[in-house]
């Protein structure tokens, strides 16, 4: 386990990083790339399968790395923002050519003009997940 | 007591890594040099820097990509020109179609990306000491394919057969598909595709991807031959 034995050489805000589920060349090329930074930490088990959500609820990594076989990987992944929002996964894919850093967050538009279309609007847009923001609205947080 | 890390270094054994995936080409140099016994000496990223870098000298092995365009290619320059210098091969499954490819193309050892690194550096280890190495369920995997070759001898074709993925693959081509659109017909990379086409055209002797249809349409084409 990475993370009681290395924890202790590490500044307080070490970044903790989890390795999941990758194949092991890939673990043990990573682990040897994170192992020497100063600000990072690696943390949970040593071996293969850890991106459970009991895994990240128990070591509460600040970014999950995996290189899962499909493509399919961020509803593999999604549930475990649930067990910590601040999670960041870093998803190499299977060719090790790239990867995608996926986050947790909040979306907020301002609501000027609080008519009540503007409310009914902003209420439908939401929860269609529509991307288009509604022309009262004014999007926060880009 | 441990050697300084200089003296260590000069002892190591020499490695060509070839990928054209930087993070094996530099991941692995890491790798090999918290280990100690073996380091990279040249990093290639294309089967014809590979050969470069083989045919400067200095090398005691080389560990490329299988899935590298043109990895059959740098073997079979290796065989003829440089034999004593073993080629290991990762990033292979153990039961992949290709291995017998490779075997024949004068490959001394194979890993597959599930491997732990230790295995690895083991693996070239006994390679540059004349070793060859193979999982258990490779072996199995060869013998019969080595079996299924014999039962067909004489009727073997000129040039190695399509894998069952690359026939797959053949087909989609055959459709006119884009490499794109393959690659999401199949749930894999556009980079994997482009490395399975790249194969197909090797084994076809083709240069561009309608001729390969063109061949594979061939209503009398002995080159074409199912392996399974």
């Amino acid at each position: 386990m990475f993370g009681a034995s290395v924890s202790s050489r590490t500044d307080v805000a070490a970044i903790r990083v989890m390795l999941g589920e990758m194949p092991a060349m890939l673990r043990g090329i990573l682990e040897e790339i994170f192992s020497h930074q100063r600000d990072m930490v690696l943390v949970g088990p040593s071996d293969a399968a850890a991106a459970s959500a009991v895994a990240v609820a128990a070591y509460r990594p600040d970014v999950l790395v995996v290189s899962p076989d499909e493509l399919d990987w961020p509803t593999s992944y999604a549930s475990l923002f649930g067990e910590q929002p601040r999670l960041r996964v870093f998803a190499i894919r299977d060719d090790a050519r790239s990867a995608t850093m996926s986050e947790l967050y909040v979306r907020r538009w301002r609501v000027s003009d609080l008519a009540p279309d503007a409310i009914l609007a902003a209420i439908r847009a939401a929860c269609a997940e529509a991307h288009v923001v509604p022309d009262a609205g004014t999007r926060l947080d880009d | 007591m441990n050697a300084p890390r200089a003296d260590r270094a000069a002892a190591a054994a020499a490695v060509v890594v070839a990928s054209d995936v930087t993070l094996y080409r530099e991941g692995l140099a890491f790798v090999f040099a918290a280990d100690g016994r073996l380091r990279v000496s040249h990093a290639a990223e294309c089967a014809e820097r590979a050969a470069q870098c083989i045919a400067g000298g200095g090398a005691d092995a080389l560990l490329i990509d299988a899935a590298m365009s043109g990895a059959l290619g740098v073997l079979a320059m290796m065989r003829d020109r440089v034999p004593r210098i073993p080629v290991v091969i990762f990033g292979v499954p153990a039961l992949d179609e290709d291995l017998l490819d490779f075997i024949e193309a004068g490959a001394a050892a194979f890993v597959s990306r599930d491997v732990p690194s230790r295995e690895l550096i083991e693996t070239v280890l006994a390679a540059i000491q004349g070793q060859v190495v193979l999982s258990r369920g490779s072996v199995t995997h060869l013998l019969g394919r080595l079996a299924h070759r014999a039962r067909h001898a004489g009727r073997e074709p000129i040039v190695p057969p399509l894998t069952a993925r690359e026939r797959e693959l053949a087909s989609l081509l055959d459709e006119g598909l884009s490499n794109k659109e393959i690659a999401q017909r199949l749930h894999i990379s556009v980079a994997t595709v482009k490395n399975h086409v790249h194969r197909i055209l090797e084994k076809l002797q083709v240069e561009r991807r309608g001729q390969a249809v063109s061949r594979l349409r061939g209503p009398m084409n002995p080159r074409i031959q199912a392996r399974d």
